[in-house]
Parts: structure tokens; sequence; C-alpha cells
């Protein structure tokens, strides 16, 4: 297991808040789990689908509230699914530096040829999120 | 006029003279029968069919128009024209004669010119007629052989139109219930499978100690063999869906080639010997996913399932046969029982070894990929000497 050791901690910059959007609430306890194991995320919010998602978004955006710096996306979801969330929040005035991951469990290329569309092809991650997978994001990210 | 067989001419007259000046005037161009009463006419005119009929009007048994009107009421007589002959030069007979159905009337004593023409003219054009009539019956009939023709091709039509859209309805009913069970695979099974393996993560990073557990330990590689049969369940679905996929001219000696580049180790490590034969630019039109995923699939098995006790060799070569483009995959390796095995060879998770990495699904795959293409494989194999594989391509395509 990897321990984080003292100075690593001191010296890591810290994600100010983080987004899950995932309507599987096992996956969500997952996800979170592996990600306060890191320690390198202050706030991790989630929402259920992408519509729930657009929404506080979009209030979070208007009332001037800073947006998470990163955002994991699931594609099935009921409501809004991935794609449709993706193609709504492009068209907000968001200013932010935004990094979206798709976090899926799907296994069709079908979906993976629309990443590719969306330019998101190098951040496709397949579930479960694991710990390795979560350092080198943050080591991108930080 | 065809002078193969001289027209035939009857003529029939009671008196000697007429008929032997007749015969006088026409015997040089034509074959000449006579009759001196009409009995005698109606007999010799059925009998031997002439061409034309020069017949006299007055006669002491029957007269010339009783002779025409008998001639007419016959089948085989009615067609042959009648000239008469009369020494009468009233209306009357000269009316008579055509109403009877005469074509022509020659008052004697006769004029060898004009016995002549009139003969010459008659025949002439009773031979168009024949002719024009043959023409006429020939168009007829392949007319109504036409429209026989036309009508079982139009029933024909829209009975295979029929049976093809309710193919096409099937076929579109099969490919949606195929896409919404790829779905199920592809996205709702896994993300069970996902789950598992996401908490049995969490618990290992938890309380590892948990994991000494035999049981815990199990129910971690049943997660993770489930879900790699789920990603194989998804690739045989998708090697179902050929439509979607995208069809290109391939160069098999160069794709022959990158697949042997992307196994070298692991042919090295196993010693075994891989030869591409295939001709420079052998180019074949193909699913080039699909053919290459083929050629990987056979050379890995090759591969896999070599002999421990020789030097092992895996060749490739290429060939055109009857339409078809033939890839041939010949090995050295363990082989196949045939006898045993041939109907299973290309089933779903059928293994003939009991090596560690058989999966089962290679050949299966395989197959449906190729049978996508339109293409089909045959297998020739011997136990302990070796497996032919012939990958068939139709070229029609390319």
């Amino acid at each position: 297991m990897w321990v984080p050791s003292l100075k690593s901690i001191c010296l890591m910059k810290k994600v100010k808040l983080a987004c899950l959007i995932e309507d599987d609430d096992i996956m969500v306890l997952i996800s979170k789990k592996f990600m306060a194991a890191t320690g390198a995320f202050e706030e991790i919010i989630s929402f259920k689908n992408g519509k729930e998602a657009y929404d506080n978004l979009k209030a979070m955006l208007e009332s001037g509230k800073p947006l998470p710096e990163l955002i994991f996306l699931d594609l099935n979801m009921p409501i809004w699914d991935g794609w449709i969330f993706l193609e709504e929040f492009k068209r907000l005035p968001v200013t932010d530096d935004i990094t979206f991951y798709i976090l899926t469990s799907s296994i069709s290329n079908e979906d993976f040829e629309k990443a590719k569309i969306h330019g998101l092809e190098e951040r496709y991650l397949m579930k479960p999120l694991g710990i390795n997978t979560l350092r080198e994001i943050l080591s991108t990210l930080l | 006029m065809n002078r193969k067989a001289a027209a035939k001419i009857l003529v029939v007259d009671d008196q000697p003279g007429n008929l032997s000046l007749a015969t006088s005037i026409l015997k040089p161009f034509y074959e000449i029968f006579l009759a001196n009463n009409g009995e005698k006419a109606l007999l010799m005119a059925s009998e031997k069919q002439p061409d034309l009929l020069l017949l006299d009007i007055m006669m002491p048994d029957i007269s010339g128009f009783e002779v025409c009107r008998r001639l007419k009421q016959l089948e085989n007589t009615a067609g042959i024209p009648i000239i008469f002959m009369t020494a009468k030069t009233s209306g009357e007979d000269y009316e008579k004669a055509f109403d009877m159905g005469g074509v022509d009337y020659i008052t004697k004593p006769i004029n060898s010119k004009e016995l002549l023409s009139r003969v010459k003219t008659h025949l002439l054009i009773n031979s168009q007629r024949t002719y024009l009539e043959n023409l006429n019956q020939q168009i007829f009939e392949m007319n109504s052989n036409l429209e026989i023709e036309v009508q079982n091709r139009t029933r024909d039509l829209l009975t295979a139109n029929k049976q093809l859209s309710s193919l096409v309805k099937i076929k579109e009913e099969q490919n949606n219930r195929l896409q919404n069970f790829t779905h199920i695979v592809s996205h709702n099974l896994r993300s069970h499978t996902a789950n598992m393996q996401g908490l049995l993560a969490i618990m290992e990073m938890e309380n590892s100690e948990l994991f000494e557990n035999q049981y815990l330990q199990m129910v971690g590689q049943a997660s993770n063999n489930l879900n790699e049969t789920i990603l194989h369940l998804n690739q045989v679905l998708t090697s179902f869906n050929a439509e979607l996929e995208q069809w290109e001219c391939l160069d098999l000696n160069k794709a022959v080639n990158s697949t042997i580049n992307s196994i070298a180790q692991l042919a090295k490590d196993a010693k075994v010997s891989i030869f591409n034969e295939v001709p420079d630019d052998f180019n074949i039109f193909c699913i080039p996913i699909y053919l290459e995923s083929i050629i990987l699939n056979i050379l890995t098995n090759a591969i896999k399932y070599r002999s421990e006790e020789r030097n092992s060799f895996s060749r490739i070569s290429a060939d055109q046969e009857d339409g078809y483009f033939v890839i041939v995959f010949e090995d050295n390796g363990l082989g196949i029982d045939m006898k045993r095995y041939r109907d299973k060879l290309f089933g779903m998770y059928k293994t003939f070894h009991t090596h560690k990495e058989s999966n089962g699904l290679g050949l299966f795959i395989t197959k449906n990929q190729i049978e996508a293409m339109g293409g089909k494989i045959e297998v020739e194999s011997q136990v302990n000497v070796g497996t032919i594989f012939k990958v068939y391509l139709p070229y029609e395509k390319s």
C-alpha cells in the first residue's frame, strides 16, 4: 500500500474541489474512498445524473462560486447522459480551468469513438477508479 | 424467287386441248398436274398440295365454282390460290369468280404471255403471303411466350421482393436485438463487475489482512474472470456487427509482417520461426481490423500449440483460387484430432488443448470475422504433425 510521507503531504498542492457525476451509489462510494486515500482532495461533490450536475454547476457559476477543477463524468446515466451534459456544459460561459475525465464501465468502441470527437480519448478511464490512476492524474494536474 | 423447287400448278379443264396448251406454256417453268374433271381436281388438290390452281368454270360433272367452294371449305386446300379460266366473258361470271374466292380470272383462248404473267404474279403474292403469315404466327407465338414470361417473372419478382422485405425486417429486428444485447453486455453487465472489482480493491486497501482468507481471494478471482468473460463476449458481439466496420484495401504482405513484428518476442521466447511467404503487392479488399485479428489469432495459436519435440515453424502464404483469395497458415505444431473435434473446432469456448492460455474463443471469433467478410475457413490437421488453416476471402469485391 502507498503511504504518503509527511514531506510529500506538506509539499503537495491540493485539489480544492472535485466533482463526480455518477448515478451508481456504489461507484460513488468507491471513487470517493480512493480519492480520499490520496489525501489530495479538499472537497468532493457528486451528482446523480447529467441534468442535476448541469443545473447545480450552472447555479454555482451564476452565483460566482468557484467551479470544480476536476470532473469525473460517467456516460450512461438517466435523464441526461454524459454526452448531453458535455454538449450543454460547453455552452456555458465558463472561464475556470476545468479538467474532465470520462469514467465509465463501458467497453463499447462506439463510446470511445464518441470520446474522440470531444477530444477526450486521452482522458477515458475504465471503472473502477484505482489509486494508481488517481496518482497519475494528480501528478499532471498539480 | 427461290428456284430450288419449282412451284406446283394444278390445271383443271375438261377439254384436252386446253390442258395440253396450258402444259406447253407452263411446263418449262413449273411442275404441272392435270385433271380433266371436278372430282379429280378435288382429289389432286388435296393430295398434291399445289401452289396454284388453274380452274375451268364450265365442266360437265362438277362446275369450277363448285370445285372452288369445296376446296375453300377444306382446311388443307383453302389456302390454295385459284385462277379461273373460261371462254365466257360475261360480267356475271367475272364477279362470281372473285366472290367465290378466286384470285384472278383468265379468258380463253389462252394468251401465253398473259397466263405466264398472271401465274407468276399470283405465285409471288402467295409465297409472300405465306411468308408473312408464318412471320405473323411466329410473332404471335413469341408475343404470347413473352407475355407468359413477363407474367412469370413479375410473379417471381413479387415473391422474391416479399421474401426479401420480410428478410430485411427480420434482419433489422435481429440487428436491434443484437445491439440491445451488446449494450447490456458492454454497459450493464460491465458496470456490476466494475463495482465488484472496486469494492474488493477498497477492502484490500483498508483491510488487506482480510485477503488472507482464501474465500475472499476466490471472490476476487471470480470477479476478474467474470470481467474477462464479459470483455470476450463483447468482442464476439462486435464481430457480428460487420456493417459498422470499415472496408479497405490491405497489402497482405505488409499486414502479415506487422503482425509478425508485434509477436516477435513471443515467437522468439517460444523458439518458433515464422515465415512470411505472401507475394508483394498482394492486395485484399477487407475489413482490416478483422483480417489483422485473424492473422494474429492463427499465428498466436501456432505459437501456443507448438510441439516441444521439434524445431517449430509457421508459414504464411497466399494465392488465388476460384474467385477467392486464399491465405494459408501452415505449422508443425501439436495438431488437432480432426475426427473428434471437427464439428466443435470453431465453437465458442471449445478448447482442445490443456494449455493454460487457451480461452477457447480465438477460433470462434476468427470464423465469425471471416464469415462477416463473406469468406470461409478450412482446416487440415494431424495430431503431432501440424495444422493447415486456409482462409478464403472472396475477391469479387476487390
